[in-house]
């Protein structure tokens, strides 16, 4: 498999985990978002933000591991939150009109904000 | 009548004459010039008059002109007023009147119409003219400033003076002696009230235009020394606004320049709480912070409201009274949009309109005028030069530092390029590289591996501009390093590769084709990562081979394995590389160089040198490309094994 | 421009006059690379080059992975051509074509309305196009993405296996041009 970076983090804050992409979510590495939260949902996890700020680049594959990790949350009735959503990342949202369909909050203070208003 | 008493009366007549004359003569252009006509005919008639007693004593001359006087006075204000259905009515009563006087004068009538009578009707006709007067308001009307400065003492020497002809008749000496000559000063006196008021009118424009170019350097300084702090389009505008705001006394201005891609105005700056002038959601207008934002980041489609028309048609426009403007008025009764006056002039610079300045007042009762709709109009040609040069300097800028990053690239790129090729003591080198504007991305090399061995490199980075360049000098640092004596070529490459993937973070893709030639065994090692291949002529055959291996370009994969070919050449053979900008070039009509091309001008140059070679098949690769725009750098080593 | 995929081997699209052309193995790893060849011939003032070179990227993809299987035996040929305020191409593999195309329509027709009418859960189901020949990478919103960004077209070719896309930018203009030169303050016409 070719390297490229990505990268994913995790951070706490209380009951919330940020999980921070940076680089390049693309046909090579979008599995990797899949892996983690498939991970995370197993440790019983429950509230989720995605920071996509970092991310350079992201391609269909990309969108495709963000809406199934955004099924996957909420059909096991758990909360997702997508954050920081600008730039490119947002331009290939709106293109393929996804824009409502994930639950887009402006930064990362807003969703820890909404998370907590809606405990 | 005595006849020397004209001479007075004359005199005085004259003498108003002539001051009226020089009234007129003052101000070409001043307003209330209408009003002169009724009072020369009102001396006019005072001239027939007293010609017409002197010569024929008949005493009904004075009543009937006196009416006439009275009437011409109410022209006179109607030159500043309006013609009424009672004006209409009060004329025909007179005209009545007059039959009915002459009348009863010419034919017999059982009654006797007199002085008393006569001056009975005069003075009906001159409450008439004072209530007249009276109903002349300053508000409504600016020009009848003279109206009201005179018309206390008009109606006064009118009304008294015919009140004495009422009760000692026509005839008597008081009349002619002391009378007449007094009511002439009445008429005098309206006639340099005009005098006092064209001189205003000029002292007021010069004060005008004064104060306009005071303001006018005011606001020119403050710009200049905005700009020359830091040239930024958003500042500029501020300012520009703030001080066309002040200056008119608004409460509130905006300025909104064309968008560049879509049919739109965009607020650009403000100051005050400029209100949208359209229909406002009610979640907007919660705070004047909502209303203000909602403002700013609204959008207005050219054509429509009237700042969009401003800026469609390129015709500034005043609304004096905002209540009386549909245009306006939509929002008229709105405690918080209110707006009682507003003005809208496009900016407009040789044939462009780039925007639109507006100022508004916000005040019950607070209106623009002429003169505020004529300053914000010299305001606007200014700002809009400004504009304009603004923006000419920061496209100029962009352009710039544009070309200062290519400079930049290019000159990192013939940086590192190899200047003179190491002579060989047994063959001998040329290289070339005609870069493409913009594009900076071949790189090739002659690394020394020991006295008898020397490498050649040709590379050709993707992507342009400073970060083909910044991969370039990677490559190159890695390329050094790595290369030794020891090291087979297709090591070479693996371990560039693995230097440059993964380990920074642009864009990092480039072809690369390494060799290594053996002098004193006359041996080739070829390794090639998706370059061309190599072509080696043969002397003694007077063919052209191409020697290929297999490879992935550099920077796809970190553990990509490189493969290597190695054969021995003679003596007049000829190794050729080359980068894709020469089999790639394209002509005017589209078609590319080819390899085929390039194999053809290097065999009809078989004993040539290198730098021959590489001359001769430059000047082919140019003939053939002729005017077309170049799109790629262009590469070629040519060593010749002697 | 309409939502959907078209098929016109007669479209001006397929015009190859004055355009560049390369030709690329099929190989999987190296399609972010053939991207940036394709992409550096467009002009820096280009707006949004990143956008673009990612929608390129995926037309490329689509042709290496399902017009070509991954087969780097087989060629994906691209002809392109920029300017300011335009990107034309035309790709070509050597698959046996998108013969789904209609149902692709009909597909994304059925994913607009769920759209419209925000039904979430129904849209799901539309994530990914499949067919016998697709797997779970296969998102299929590649094609959406492309059919809402190339505003010229997304055309094929009979056979289905060259698809034709072009995309017009908007020129960047500087204030609206007058018909006549208007009055001014200054000059004695006021």
């Amino acid at each position: 498999m070719a390297f490229r970076n990505m990268d994913i983090r995790l951070r706490r804050a209380g009951s919330v985990y940020i999980v921070d992409i940076s680089g390049e979510m693309d046909l090579y590495n979008a599995h990797k978002l899949k892996e983690v939260v498939k991970k995370m949902l197993e440790k019983g996890i429950r509230d989720y933000v995605i920071n996509v700020d970092s991310v350079t680049y992201i391609d269909s594959t990309g969108i495709g591991a963000l809406m199934h990790v955004h099924s996957t949350i909420k059909k096991q009735g758990k909360r997702m939150l997508l954050a920081n959503v600008k730039g490119t990342v947002r331009q290939v949202i709106q293109l393929t009109k996804l824009m409502d369909y994930f639950d887009i909050v402006e930064d990362e203070t807003a969703a820890l904000r909404r998370m907590k208003a809606e405990a | 009548m005595e006849l020397a008493l004209l001479w007075p009366k004359l005199f005085v007549l004259l003498l108003l004459a002539l001051v009226l004359y020089r009234v007129a003569t003052l101000r070409s252009d001043a307003a209330g010039r209408e009003g002169l006509w009724p009072l020369a005919a009102i001396l006019g008639i005072l001239l027939a008059r007293d010609l017409a007693l002197a010569l024929t004593g008949i005493s009904v001359i004075l009543p009937l002109s006196g009416l006439a006087v009275v009437v011409m006075y109410l022209v006179w204000l109607k030159t500043f007023t309006e013609w009424t259905t009672t004006d209409r009515v009060y004329m025909a009563l007179n005209v009545l009147a007059v039959v009915a006087a002459v009348a009863n004068r010419l034919l017999d009538t059982p009654v006797e119409v007199g002085a008393f009578h006569y001056g009975l009707w005069i003075e009906a006709n001159v409450v008439y003219l004072a209530v007249s007067l009276g109903l002349v308001s300053p508000v409504t009307n600016e020009n009848a400033r003279v109206v009201l400065r005179t018309r206390f003492v008009l109606l006064s020497a009118l009304a008294l003076s015919h009140l004495v002809l009422l009760l000692y008749g026509y005839e008597a000496a008081l009349v002619h002696q002391a009378l007449l000559p007094v009511t002439y000063f009445a008429h005098g006196a309206v006639i340099i009230a005009y005098y006092r008021w064209f001189h205003e009118q000029e002292r007021e424009s010069v004060a005008y235009y004064a104060a306009n170019l005071e303001s006018m350097f005011d606001f020119m300084k403050n710009l200049g020394s905005a700009i020359s702090r830091r040239i930024e389009m958003s500042e500029v505008l501020d300012i520009i606004v703030k001080a066309a705001s002040r200056n008119l006394g608004a409460d509130a201005g905006a300025i909104l320049l064309v968008d560049e891609y879509e049919d739109v105005l965009r607020v650009r700056a403000t100051q005050g709480i400029y209100p949208p002038i359209y229909p406002v959601p009610d979640i907007a207008r919660v705070t004047t912070g909502s209303i203000k934002r909602h403002f700013a980041e609204t959008p207005i489609p050219i054509g429509e409201t009237i700042l969009g028309e401003t800026v469609r048609s390129a015709e500034p426009v005043l609304v004096s009274n905002a209540a009386e403007d549909p245009r306006i008025s939509g929002n008229a009764a709105d405690d918080v949009l209110f707006v009682s006056s507003l003005i809208a002039v496009p900016l407009i610079v040789s044939n462009r309109v780039l925007g639109v300045i507006s100022t508004l007042k916000r005040a019950e009762n607070q209106f623009f005028d002429e003169r505020d709709f004529e300053h914000l109009r010299t305001f606007a040609e200014y700002a809009s030069v400004t504009i304009d040069n603004i923006h000419t300097y920061l496209e100029v800028l962009e352009k710039r530092e544009m070309e200062t990053e290519l400079d930049i690239a290019a000159e990192i790129q013939s940086k590192l390029l190899p200047g003179n090729a190491a002579p060989l003591s047994n063959g001998s080198l040329a290289s070339v590289t005609v870069p493409a504007k913009g594009v900076s991305g071949d790189y090739h090399d002659v690394i020394s591996l020991d006295g008898r061995r020397l490498a050649m490199v040709v590379a050709d980075v993707a992507g342009k501009g400073i970060p083909a360049a910044m991969v370039m000098v990677m490559v190159r640092s890695i390329l050094h390093l790595v290369v030794s004596p020891q090291r087979e070529a297709a090591a070479v490459l693996g371990l560039v590769n693995r230097g440059i993937t993964g380990s920074i973070d642009l864009d990092h893709y480039a072809t690369m084709g390494y060799l290594i030639y053996d002098q004193d065994s006359r041996e080739v090692t070829y390794a090639n990562a998706a370059h061309h291949p190599l072509l080696v002529y043969r002397k003694k055959t007077s063919k052209l081979l191409q020697v290929d291996t297999e490879g992935l370009p550099i920077g796809i994969e970190r553990d990509a394995k490189y493969a290597q070919k190695r054969f021995t050449v003679e003596s007049g053979d000829m190794l050729v590389l080359y980068t894709d900008g020469m089999v790639e070039a394209m002509n005017e009509q589209g078609t590319q160089y080819g390899l085929q091309s390039l194999k053809e001008a290097v065999k009809r140059f078989p004993d040539a040198e290198p730098q021959q070679l590489v001359d001769n098949v430059m000047a082919d690769l140019e003939a053939f490309v002729g005017n077309a725009r170049r799109h790629d750098d262009q590469t070629m080593l040519a060593m010749k094994v002697q | 421009m309409p939502d959907q995929l078209i098929v016109d081997e007669q479209s001006t699209l397929f015009d190859t006059t004055g355009m560049f052309q390369k030709t690329f193995p099929s190989d999987f790893r190296q399609i972010r690379y053939f991207t940036l060849l394709i992409v550096q011939k467009a002009p820096a003032e280009m707006k949004e080059l990143n956008i673009l070179e990612q929608q390129i990227s995926e037309l490329i993809k689509n042709a290496v992975k399902h017009g070509n299987d991954n087969d780097p035996e087989k060629q994906v040929r691209v002809w392109f051509s920029f300017r300011e305020d335009w990107a034309h191409l035309i790709i070509q593999d050597e698959g046996p074509g998108f013969q789904k195309l209609e149902e692709w329509n009909r597909f994304n027709r059925e994913r607009n309305a769920c759209l419209e009418e925000r039904d979430f859960e129904k849209l799901e189901h539309y994530v990914s196009f499949e067919t016998e020949e697709s797997d779970e990478y296969d998102s299929g919103n590649a094609m959406f993405a492309a059919v809402e960004y190339w505003n010229q077209g997304v055309v094929f070719n009979e056979k289905r296996n060259t698809v034709a896309v072009a995309r017009t930018f908007p020129r960047k203009r500087y204030g609206l041009e007058l018909e006549e030169e208007p009055g001014s303050v200054f000059s004695s016409s006021s």
